[in-house]
């Protein structure tokens, strides 16, 4: 298990991450989901003590991260940044890999590579971001860490080769429990790869749940009224925004949706349906409940 | 047990700069290295030359492997040296990529590393590859170099002495600019800063320091910058200048004139502490630097702090004390350097609104820099540049002065309490009247204190006015000295020969006319006693006086089975060896008919085709090979033995011989046409006429 317990990491008096808590369970996909300079990937580098924390603790099986090399050969770290293997061909990258993690498997790497076909012996200064960056997983994979870290985990890849990742990413999870925790800006893969999300805003932790939970405690209720409504109309309802447009009002909730409906069907609407919602617009309705408006660009 | 990675990441980053390994030493071999093994292989083919010798039959050729060697020695040498000092600077930042990269941080940081394991990872395979190549070369340049002193040819002798103490002293600027670097690259953040800054780090300590001891000199009499020993003793800036220094002194580096400067053990054990300091500093701030500061100049702002304050004193250190003395450019100069502040400030803050920070770090770093320089000048170095140690602090003080003659070169060395003593109080009373004296070496007094400083003082005084200085002579020479033979082979009894060359006195005539007489000549194998203890007398007698050179006694001796020679110069006071010397009796013409043959020419089997002094003369216009026959001297003897060759008609060789005067060297030329019988012609020449001429 991963565990962050009151982290905070402060740049030059600019706090990245403040007071966070956060529990990461063995075996789970995680998706790290928050705006630009959240704190996503100063919260990686904290996860794989790349970064020291100025207060808390980080640690992973309960051993501290920072500074042990126990606790960092359970991991292995894919950053954004591919520049650091321009200079290697991905079998000097392999053989890095190998000296470092005992667990290395030649034939899981072998698997991958006939699959993804990327040149052996070819300087990866040579490849695009996106082949740098299979390059690394598929290193990363064939480590067979106990935990695997990616920033920004699909940025630079084609829609066949995110597939090709994820499918790696899933049969390596379900052959070894590899637990896998990514950052992305990609909701729709988020959604499609992890099954534990949370989300980071101005360096707290806002939610982190269960993505089906969460899935199911947001919900988009679509209603019509014969007037404007707003918020103070459904006191009973935990509302993250209401949105009156062409006579249709649209309700973005919290809570359970067989609940929320029937007070909206109480509020006499002429027609009333409750639609699902997509991680990406429950990204959007947090982060406009945060205060975090799309619109403020129109203004 | 805990599994350590610490070996498998030190060998990845070696096996991952194997051509920067390579590199490394091939610089490493070029430089010292390279030079003895030519030096050794040269000597080689000289050696049997020496040992039978047959000195004159030496190939013209090796001369121009000699000159090829000089010039390794002078080009390739200094550019491999300094090859090898860039390497050890950059080392670091190659290594430290986790410090300046930042592409690698999260590689790098994630590794199953402990900060120590991946620190020592990095710094010894660093310094793996910046100094165990010239480490490993070391002791076979060493034993090469001590096997070329073992040869026993005296003119090469000073080959050892001229590279032992540089090659000896490479490695420890090699590993100690490696440590320096190592903090530099700790304390930085970028790959540009991290290079940039260790090379002005390296740079301003010398610059500061060579300053500062001008200005302590400046404010003192009797001091000289070479006396104060902070330069040799800081590393890397300060014995990188003084090597440098060295190698520009010394362009052929062998055979060198200026000796490497002394170093005592003090100096090694702070040139120790400084480096072992430098690798502490680097493993802590290592340790507490802020990977997230990775890409910035500095990861430490104050070492930023630090670098622009010694960058801005070594730049007044350049102005306010190195002899700019007229305002216009030192004023220009002033702006210069407040304008090279400001630009490293502004490239630092990358804002303008911080000006004024900057311009009150300027002012502040100003105040403290002149303040100290002020502090200085009133307090005359801290009292050092007139501290003359107490008598319990010293073990020996060694003096050498102009009215000593020493003819073995050796300082008088005083060791007893009353003596120690005696100098002290003479020292303070030449210093009493500063109006009398100023810096110079008209007398050296040189403390050796028991804590293993030394203190070195030397005064001359104005004008013509010597009597302080020579009375003080006096006086240090009425005391005890524990200095020995130092008179060398006048007191030994292993001399061979003695002979007199280039003698000349002045003889008042009967008609009042002044002559000259200048001769050669050997003092009789029977008077060598006599004179050897009539000059002895002289020079003991006479050795505080204002003597004029008029000839030179040369002693021929052997020691330990090597032959030496020594040469006692002959002062005008020396009345009675000249008296001796003037006197028929005591002396002889200098060579036996047989030394005259031996001394007198040496042949030269050199085959020369091209001939450059032949071109003017249509009888050597064809074939044009010569057997050369060199004369050792321009005597008259060589002359007249020359005219009598070329006109030797009755031979086959009057056609064949040709008189070839270049400056003040006579060549015999014998036309070749096969070397041997040109061997057989010279031979029958000298045989037709040597007996003739002598």
């Amino acid at each position: 298990m991963i565990k962050l317990e009151n982290v905070t990491k402060k740049f030059d008096g600019f706090v990245a991450l403040d007071n966070v808590s956060l529990e990461i369970p063995k075996g789970s996909a995680y998706g790290l989901l928050g705006s630009n300079g959240a704190g996503k990937s100063t919260m990686l580098r904290l996860l794989t003590g790349v970064y020291k924390a100025d207060g808390g603790v980080v640690s992973i099986d309960g051993i501290p991260v920072y500074d042990n090399a126990a606790a960092k050969e359970k991991l292995i770290f894919i950053s954004d940044e591919t520049a650091q293997y321009s200079q290697m061909t991905l079998n000097r990258m392999r053989k890095f890999y190998k000296t470092f993690y005992p667990n290395f498997s030649d034939e899981i790497f072998t698997r991958l590579h006939g699959f993804l076909k990327l040149p052996l012996n070819k300087k990866t200064s040579s490849f695009s971001k996106g082949m740098k960056r299979q390059a690394a997983v598929i290193c990363a994979i064939a480590a067979r860490p106990e935990y695997l870290f990616l920033d920004e985990a699909f940025d630079g890849l084609d829609p066949t080769m995110r597939i090709a990742v994820k499918k790696m990413m899933i049969d390596a999870m379900s052959n070894s429990e590899m637990t896998v925790v990514i950052s992305s800006h990609n909701l729709k893969e988020v959604e499609e790869f992890c099954d534990t999300v949370g989300m980071l805003h101005q360096g707290k932790i806002i939610f982190t749940r269960d993505l089906s939970e969460l899935k199911g405690n947001i919900h988009k209720i679509q209603a019509s009224f014969d007037r404007e409504v707003t918020k103070d109309d459904f006191p009973e309802l935990d509302v993250l925004l209401i949105e009156n447009n062409l006579g249709l009002t649209y309700i973005i909730a919290k809570g359970d949706a067989d609940k929320d409906i029937q007070a909206v069907k109480d509020k006499n609407p002429s027609f009333c349906d409750l639609i699902p919602l997509s991680l990406e617009e429950i990204f959007i309705y947090e982060m406009e409940a945060l205060g975090y408006d799309k619109n403020q660009l129109d203004s | 047990m805990k599994k350590s990675y610490f070996g498998r990441y030190f060998l990845y980053n070696l096996k991952g700069h194997i051509g920067f390994i390579a590199a490394s030493f091939i610089l490493a071999l070029g430089g010292i290295p390279a030079l003895t093994i030519m030096l050794r292989a040269y000597l080689g083919v000289l050696e049997p030359y020496y040992s039978t010798d047959t000195i004159g039959q030496i190939p013209i050729h090796l001369d121009d492997v000699m000159y090829l060697i000089s010039g390794y020695a002078a080009f390739v040498v200094p550019i491999c040296l300094a090859g090898s000092l860039v390497l050890a600077v950059v080392s670091p930042v190659i290594f430290f990529k986790f410090y300046n990269n930042r592409a690698c941080v999260d590689t790098l940081g994630s590794l199953p590393l402990t900060y120590k394991e991946r620190f020592f990872g990095d710094f010894l395979s660093g310094i793996i590859t910046a100094a165990a190549p010239i480490l490993l070369l070391t002791p076979v340049s060493y034993i090469l170099l001590s096997d070329i002193n073992r040869l026993n040819i005296e003119e090469v002798q000073t080959v050892f002495n001229s590279l032992s103490t540089p090659l000896l002293i490479l490695p420890i600027i090699i590993i100690s600019t490696y440590a320096f670097s190592t903090l530099i690259v700790s304390c930085c953040g970028s790959i540009g800063s991290s290079i940039f800054y260790s090379f002005l780090g390296i740079a301003v300590v010398p610059v500061i320091l060579s300053s500062y001891t001008a200005l302590v000199c400046s404010c003192g009499i009797g001091l000289s910058a070479e006396d104060i020993p902070l330069l040799g003793a800081v590393a890397p800036g300060g014995i990188s200048y003084e090597f440098i220094q060295w190698l520009m002194n010394n362009p052929g580096m062998f055979m060198s004139e200026h000796g490497y400067p002394e170093k005592s053990a003090v100096s090694y054990i702070i040139i120790a502490v400084f480096t072992a300091a430098y690798v502490i500093g680097a493993y802590f701030i290592g340790k507490h630097r802020r990977t997230d500061r990775v890409g910035r100049d500095f990861t430490y702002n104050s070492a930023y702090s630090v670098m622009s304050m010694a960058l801005l004193i070594a730049m007044y250190g350049i102005l306010f004390l190195g002899g700019t003395t007229t305002y216009v450019p030192f004023f220009f100069c002033l702006i210069v350097v407040i304008a090279a502040f400001l630009a490293i400030e502004f490239s630092h803050t990358k804002s303008v609104k911080k000006l004024p920070r900057s311009l009150i770090k300027l002012a502040a770093i100003s105040a403290v820099c002149f303040g100290f320089y002020a502090v200085t000048i009133v307090t005359k170095g801290f009292g050092y540049s007139d501290n003359i140690p107490e008598p319990s602090e010293i073990s020996s003080v060694e003096v050498s002065s102009y009215y000593i003659y020493s003819p073995d070169d050796k300082p008088m060395v005083y060791d007893t309490e009353e003596s120690i003593k005696g100098i002290v109080s003479v020292h303070k009373d030449i210093i009493s009247d500063k109006s009398k004296i100023r810096t110079g070496n008209e007398i050296v007094i040189s403390y050796k204190l028991k804590n293993g400083l030394s203190l070195n003082r030397g005064y001359t005084t104005f004008g013509e006015d010597y009597e302080m200085i020579k009375n003080a002579t006096a006086e240090i020479l009425s005391y005890p000295t524990s200095t020995k033979g130092l008179y060398g082979i006048l007191e030994s009894n292993d001399y061979s020969k003695i002979s007199v060359s280039g003698f000349y006195y002045m003889e008042e005539t009967v008609d009042e006319a002044t002559r000259y007489h200048h001769t050669n000549f050997v003092v009789k194998p029977s008077k060598i006693d006599e004179f050897k203890k009539i000059l002895l007398d002289d020079i003991k007698e006479n050795y505080i006086q204002y003597s004029q050179t008029v000839g030179a006694a040369e002693f021929y001796y052997t020691k330990d089975g090597k032959e030496y020679h020594k040469i006692f110069n002959i002062l005008d006071t020396y009345e009675n060896t000249i008296e001796f010397l003037k006197d028929a009796e005591n002396v002889s013409d200098p060579l036996s008919p047989e030394e005259n043959v031996n001394k007198l020419y040496y042949v030269q089997l050199y085959l020369d085709n091209n001939d450059p002094y032949g071109d003017n003369n249509d009888t050597y216009s064809g074939e044009r090979e010569y057997i050369l026959v060199y004369f050792n001297s321009d005597s008259d003897t060589a002359k007249e033995l020359i005219s009598l060759c070329v006109s030797d008609t009755s031979d086959e060789l009057s056609e064949n011989i040709k008189v070839v005067k270049i400056d003040n060297y006579t060549e015999l030329r014998i036309r070749k046409s096969d070397e041997s019988r040109a061997a057989e012609l010279i031979l029958q020449i000298f045989k037709n006429q040597i007996e003739n001429v002598l």
